[in-house]
């Protein structure tokens, strides 16, 4: 970095070049912690500079927070950065590098441990492009090719490597009518002020212009109960929802077993295994009990106004509630409200004869605007046609 | 900074001072962000009173678009405008006769049809193209707005000018001082929040909520206060789906004032109750009994046992 300033000005490095090349390092430090900042950024903090007093540590760090912390999140960790800063400044060095990697190597352990072993399948799925691409299809009993018999099995059989092989879906987003309008051709209302722009060019003769209502993609917010019974089922939706998330279709995943845990941010993964082993590893219950309502409430009192509201609501889970069957219809009802509907995908009606008579499952299915099964890839593929179809703004134009 | 936003009643901690100092030396826009009632738009409306220049307010909403942000023409009178000029002509008509009369004629109409004088100004213009001062233009609430009115947002402020085809470009001499506001119901997208200067407006501490109270409802007893604080400071440690901000504590102060509360006993407070929590799952939490006794009673006795 200082080679880098004495190019830019080649006049004798006093004083103020050493104060600007330790800010420099200081917005690269930031820079590395994952705050956006670029030069407008730089510019716009050292020009900050000019108008704080200097010798008034507080109130550079809060003119400099305010230029450079985008949300809150990004303001803690400035603090952060400036503490330790400070520090590096007067000379006392904590070892943060060092802990940071150990812990972070301990997490990846600790995922790595949660990862079960891969078996990889033998059998006649999609090949190699390249080679017998003549081959029809291989039928097996029933007359299902083998991903179609794939996309019908039980996630309770199915490996890790199967269910990636299913991923390939078509999936297109689900839309709701915006408040916004849009010139249209074929649009419903009249728009008054357009014609008469047009009727200015166009002089005797006037068209009417019409505009329309925009439609929109909904989000949907899945909450994916990982508890003990639910296991193979929900590595299985979080791939489901990772392939929606891969098409550009906005959703929100909280998975909850004792506690709720938003894993949003690791859709963001390119590699999809990387993505399951974060979720996996973000939550810190998997595979624990079940409560549910207490979930639903932290989701409601943390989430509601912001991502719930206006969103469809997925819960995916066998309603095997430990806690409070009570309270989960309650938090259901409240919930129902904020969201434009809540559907349940239930694993457990893989049993032709289950019926939803546990206490919780009951109450579930009463409070719920629909129940479906949820136990295949190919059953949550017909519950997104469902609520596709469910959600009809109408075909032309208009989409964003 | 501190002093000016005091004398009109706004008490501002050491860091939002900053940001709001830099938003005026800097001239960027300032974006706060907090839940609602922590006093977002009265910043804005204090800051305007302490520079001396008039607000311009603009509400966000779904689908607000072009026409009721920036500009619109006033299109039934323009439509008035031309049968009033087609009658005109008419009965005028006689005389002038001719086509090329008729060619000028359409031409004056043209131009007096898309001058100002038909031109409704929306905020965003206003602020632009003042008639006095540069104003301080208030976006009230991004977050209700879309992306497309946030792109539209981001060359406004980038370059505080306007162009309408049928007049011309209108550029900002001064530019306003301008603060966005958001409730965070979504996050708003970075590109914007770069172009501004960021502040998260927490709940405020007992002791900033108290001098609060006192500034905003002088009619209150000292020892009043002090509990009214406690008692919201308390509240928000509560798991309710929405926790009261300072906006409700002065209206609770101020309703307790009204109704000549000395002390706060369970009564008074299950009646003004109202004012503090809004929404009904919040009010069962809090009248509810827990373990077999009335849960806001236990709440006040916790506050009364707190050392003054």
């Amino acid at each position: 970095m200082r080679s880098e300033w004495t190019t830019q000005r080649p006049e004798p490095a006093g004083d103020g070049a050493r104060i600007v090349s330790n800010c420099l390092a200081f917005f690269r430090g930031l820079r590395r912690m994952g705050l956006r900042i670029g030069t407008p950024e730089i510019l716009l903090a050292l020009e900050a500079m000019a108008h704080l007093p200097l010798e008034d540590e507080s109130a550079l760090r809060d003119g400099w927070r305010a230029v450079l912390a985008h949300n809150r999140s990004e303001a803690e960790l400035f603090d952060l950065a400036w503490r330790q800063f400070g520090f590096l400044l007067i000379g006392i060095r904590e070892p943060l590098v060092a802990t940071q990697t150990l812990l972070a190597s301990v997490a990846r352990l600790r995922a790595s441990w949660r990862h079960t072993p891969q078996v990889v399948w033998l059998g006649a799925g999609d090949r190699e492009p390249g080679e017998e691409r003549n081959e029809v299809p291989l039928v097996v009993r029933g007359g299902q090719s083998a991903a179609e018999m794939l996309r019908h099995q039980d996630a309770v059989r199915l490996t890790p490597e199967e269910i990636r092989q299913l991923e390939s879906a078509v999936l297109s987003p689900l839309w709701r009518r915006s408040r916004r309008r849009k010139p249209a051709r074929k649009g419903k209302e009249w728009d008054g002020s357009a014609t008469l722009r047009r009727a200015v060019q166009r002089g005797e003769c006037w068209e009417l212009a019409r505009r329309r209502r925009v439609a929109r993609k909904r989000r949907t917010v899945w909450i994916c109960d990982v508890s003990g019974s639910m296991d193979p089922y929900s590595r299985m939706v979080l791939r489901f929802v990772y392939a929606l998330a891969r098409r550009g279709i906005p959703v929100e995943v909280f998975v909850c077993s004792t506690r709720l845990t938003r894993v949003t941010p690791a859709l963001a993964n390119r590699d999809a295994d990387r993505a399951l082993s974060d979720m996996v590893s973000a939550a810190p219950d998997w595979s624990g009990g079940t409560r549910l309502a207490r979930a639903l409430q932290t989701l409601r009192l943390e989430w509601g106004r912001r991502i719930v509201r206006g969103a469809g609501l997925i819960l995916v889970t066998d309603g095997l509630e430990a806690e409070d069957p009570g309270s989960l219809g309650e938090e259901i009802q409240k919930l129902r409200k904020l969201a434009a509907w809540t559907v349940w995908l239930n694993p457990a009606l893989s049993d032709p004869e289950y019926r939803p008579v546990a206490k919780g499952s009951a109450v579930l299915h009463e409070a719920v605007d629909a129940h479906w099964p949820g136990y295949s890839w190919g059953c949550l593929e017909s519950a997104w046609r469902q609520l596709e179809q469910k959600e009809n703004v109408g075909r032309v134009g208009g989409r964003r | 900074m501190r002093r000016a936003l005091r004398k009109e009643g706004y008490i501002v901690d050491g860091s939002l001072a900053t940001a709001v100092y830099l938003t005026l030396a800097l001239e960027r826009p300032l974006f706060l962000e907090g839940e609602p009632g922590v006093g977002k738009t009265e910043l804005a409306k204090v800051i305007a009173a302490a520079v001396g220049r008039p607000l311009i307010r603009l509400q966000c909403y779904e689908g607000i678009d072009r026409q009721s942000a920036l500009y619109e023409w006033n299109f039934p009178r323009q439509m008035l405008h031309i049968r009033l000029a087609e009658a005109a002509g008419r009965s005028g008509g006689g005389e002038a006769g001719g086509e090329p009369a008729g060619e000028s004629w359409r031409d004056r109409l043209e131009e007096e049809l898309f001058s100002p004088k038909f031109l409704l100004r929306r905020p965003l213009l206003a602020a632009v193209d003042p008639q006095g001062p540069a104003p301080v233009l208030l976006i009230d609430e991004v977050d209700r707005s879309d992306e497309e009115f946030e792109a539209f947002l981001l060359e406004l402020l980038a370059e505080f000018q306007v162009t309408i085809p049928e007049i011309g470009t209108l550029k900002a001499e001064e530019k306003p001082v301008v603060v966005l506001t958001s409730n965070r119901t979504r996050e708003v997208h970075d590109a914007l929040k770069r172009r501004c200067l960021y502040h998260w407006i927490d709940y405020p501490d007992f002791a900033k909520e108290f001098e609060i109270v006192c500034v905003k409802v002088p009619e209150i007893s000292r020892r009043l206060a002090v509990r009214v604080s406690r008692f919201v400071q308390r509240l928000r440690r509560e798991p309710l789906f929405k926790k009261p901000g300072i906006a409700e504590t002065i209206h609770w102060a101020q309703a307790l004032v009204a109704l000549g509360a000395r002390e706060l006993d369970a009564a008074v407070v299950e009646e003004t109750l109202g004012c503090l929590v809004k929404y009904r799952d919040d009010l069962e939490v809090l009248t509810a009994e827990r373990e077999g006794r009335p849960y806001l009673r236990e709440l006040l006795q916790e506050i009364e046992a707190m050392p003054l």
